[in-house]
């Protein structure tokens, strides 16, 4: 049973999670549902102030289509969200019928009456045309068939005191009798035949507001109340975040692509890190051990010392802008030579440590058989240091690998420079810094694992 | 014992190893570690070194293999200088077996691997020849069925049966032993120093030292005592133990008896 304890833990954890989670969900389902209940009538007074608000005036106030519009409710129910949905009848007056009739009388009528005034030397205002034109709609409307239909409308639960009336375009175009769609005709067109020619009023500042102006809706939009909670605003916000960040464009391919060249400069750094250290650990101990190889020691613990004693950044810029670019090398080997020059004098630290660990009486025991120094070094030393170092060595791989990071202060698209390339283009700061943070996490997270485990079976092979 | 006695007629010496004037000094002169040793060892001898700690016969004994480089004097193995910068030290340390104080296994390797790694690279022998000699050897000292174990699992009687038999693994002319029980439990001595009684009987040459006054008096042919870095007496077990000269010796065998 012990051997699955950390199984256990796990579920147990995971379990816990998916209740946390499925509370957050139950609460947040809970507050999207409106407290609010309504009888027929107090549904109907609401529909009823909702409609007389609209902004929705023709020719300037002297007709008032809203005033003419009846909404008589029948059924309310309620939906998934904060909806209050009624089921309603209405009564209203075919606007768009008349107009389609009337509009070529309409436009002539008003450009003549334009042109006459304009003749006989008056300035002709925008408030004239509404004025005339106010007058030949109100007749029109006046005259307009009536019309009547069925119609669901859905009220909001804002969370104030009273439910808000939502109306999208379709809903008040259709209780008004099809006026939006004449504004968007007239907002089109805005064009006349005047004796059989084609004149455009674009143009005519006074003359083209004054048509607009008459069909009042200028003034109108239909914005959807706002009713989500904050957890839905913020998972729509993260949604939107998240697509913009990672999605659109396929943006994530930067972080794909950079953290294959992160992977790839590490892994080379590392090769080349181990082969230097290997190298000057050797050197080093030789020197310790038999006092020989006095001029490379030398230069082994000025290596050691210069790079542990400067940050890999400066080591990074140095390597780059004053040694390699100036022989047109490029960024990714420089990047490679910088990290495995500097991972080589840890490596080294690390190896050396590992072989002066080994009992000298191991060695003793070697050149007691016959065994020169070099045989015994690789027969007898060399094994049990590496073992022992091994973990160490790879703890050394895993901080290589969050160090590369800087390499995008010379412009290497690593798994770094991707996210903040993608934060650049998106002007967000949480995500992408996030997500680089997050893959370095989860990457160095499974590098300890494999770690840990490594050590539990050279722990293993011990005994 | 016997036996041992006949092989030494007069007539009959030839020196494997002759000490000549030996001396290792330490932190450039001050210390003294030997000061002007000579011995000459016959072939056949069990030659035990006693002495108080600091008297410098751990540093005599290796010597004899170069693990200590002496300072001044020479050392003749076979008649070889093997002080001289020129001989090559590696192969006169095959001919001379080695048993630490803290057995100096490998302890990366099973215990048939740590026999049969020098006679395979360096003997030249096939795998199975040399683990043909290292599984009769183990026999030998009845540890055959922990060929397949690592050191770490082996107890530490266990452990220096097993360094002795590595180093007869490249069949030496001469075993040196360092204090090779000092580091074990009382109750394992007797079974290290079992396996040396045996080596001695089947003629092996031995230079030992050791506090083991027991094993010095039944097993060795010459007792030496050092003191300060110099052989103050040596002879016979008898002579040594029970005719002491020098009252340093009185006094050391007053201790340690």
């Amino acid at each position: 049973m012990k051997k699955y304890r950390k199984l256990w833990v796990g579920l147990i954890i995971a379990a816990v999670c998916l209740v946390v989670l499925g509370v957050v969900i139950l609460v947040d389902q809970q507050s999207r549902q409106s407290s609010i209940k309504l009888t027929v009538p107090e549904a109907e007074a609401v529909v009823g102030e909702a409609v007389r608000s609209l902004p929705l005036k023709v020719a300037n106030g002297s007709v008032s289509v809203a005033d003419q519009v009846k909404v008589t409710v029948h059924e309310v129910t309620y939906g998934q969200e904060k909806d209050i949905i009624l089921q309603c009848t209405y009564e209203t007056v075919d606007i768009l019928s008349v107009y389609q009739r009337e509009k070529q009388a309409i436009f002539t009528g008003v450009y003549g009456y334009y042109l006459e005034r304009s003749q006989a030397g008056t300035m002709v205002s925008a408030t004239h045309i509404l004025a005339w034109m106010g007058q030949e709609m109100a007749d029109l409307v006046a005259e307009a068939p009536a019309l009547s239909g069925e119609i669901t409308l859905t009220l909001y639960d804002t969370g104030g005191d009273a439910p808000e009336l939502w109306l999208d375009d379709d809903t008040v175009n259709t209780l008004l009798g099809g006026l939006l769609t004449v504004r968007n005709d007239v907002n089109a067109t805005e064009t006349l035949t005047w004796e059989g020619e084609q004149i455009s009023i674009k143009n005519n500042n006074s003359l083209r507001r004054g048509i607009s102006d008459c069909f009042g809706l200028n003034n109108y939009s239909s914005d959807q109340p706002d009713a989500s909670t904050p957890l839905m605003r913020a998972w729509h916000s993260f949604a939107n975040d998240f697509y913009r960040n990672f999605i659109e464009e396929r943006r994530w391919t930067y972080l794909t692509k950079g953290l294959a060249t992160t992977l790839a400069i590490t892994g080379l750094a590392l090769l080349l890190g181990v082969v230097i250290g290997f190298v000057t650990a050797i050197i080093r101990t030789t020197h310790d051990k038999e006092g020989k190889l006095s001029f490379l020691n030398w230069l082994g613990t000025l290596y050691v010392t210069i790079i542990r004693g400067t940050p890999v950044m400066i080591q990074l810029l140095i390597i780059y802008f004053v040694l390699l670019l100036p022989i047109g090398i490029e960024k990714f080997p420089a990047a490679v030579l910088c990290f495995g020059l500097n991972s080589g004098a840890y490596v080294s630290e690390i190896i050396r440590g590992g072989i002066m660990a080994v009992d000298n009486g191991q060695m003793e025991a070697g050149r007691s058989l016959g065994f020169g120094y070099v045989p015994t070094m690789i027969h007898i030393v060399l094994p049990q240091a590496f073992k022992a170092v091994l973990p160490s060595l790879c703890n050394e791989f895993i901080a290589l690998l969050k160090e590369t990071s800087v390499a995008f202060y010379i412009g290497v698209a690593d798994l770094t420079q991707g996210g903040l390339k993608i934060r650049s283009i998106t002007y967000s700061n949480f995500l992408p810094l996030i997500a680089i943070a997050a893959i370095y996490l989860v990457l160095v997270l499974i590098l300890t694992r494999l770690v840990s485990l490594l050590e539990k079976r050279l722990r293993r092979s011990e005994r | 014992m016997d036996a041992r006695t006949e092989a030494k007629a007069p007539g009959d010496r030839q020196p494997v190893i002759q000490v000549k004037n030996l001396e290792k000094h330490y932190n450039d002169g001050a210390i003294h570690a030997l000061d002007g040793v000579s011995l000459e060892i016959d072939k056949g001898e069990v030659v035990v070194i006693i002495g108080p700690s600091g008297s410098g016969k751990s540093t005599l004994l290796r010597s004899l293999n170069l693990l200590e480089t002496p300072t001044a004097g020479q050392i003749l193995v076979d008649g070889v200088d093997i002080t001289n910068k020129h001989v090559d030290i590696n192969l006169h340390r095959q001919k001379m077996g080695m048993v630490f104080q803290h057995f100096n296994l490998f302890p990366h390797m099973t215990v048939l691997r740590n026999m049969t790694l020098a006679p395979m690279k360096l003997r030249k022998k096939s795998k199975e020849e040399a683990e043909a000699m290292a599984m009769e050897l183990l026999a030998k000292v009845g540890l055959e069925s922990r060929a397949g174990d690592y050191p770490s699992q082996l107890s530490g009687g266990q452990k220096q049966r097993v360094a002795i038999v590595r180093a007869l693994c490249m069949e030496p002319e001469v075993m040196l032993f360092d204090e090779p029980t000092s580091a074990l439990d009382p109750e394992m001595v007797g079974e290290v120093l079992d396996v040396m009684k045996d080596l001695a009987r089947a003629g092996m040459t031995m230079v030992c030292v050791t506090h083991e006054m027991g094993f010095a008096r039944e097993v060795g042919t010459r007792v030496v005592f050092m003191d300060g870095g110099r052989i103050l007496e040596e002879g016979t077990p008898a002579d040594i133990f029970t005719n002491p000269q020098s009252d340093r010796l009185k006094a050391f065998l007053a201790k340690v008896l």
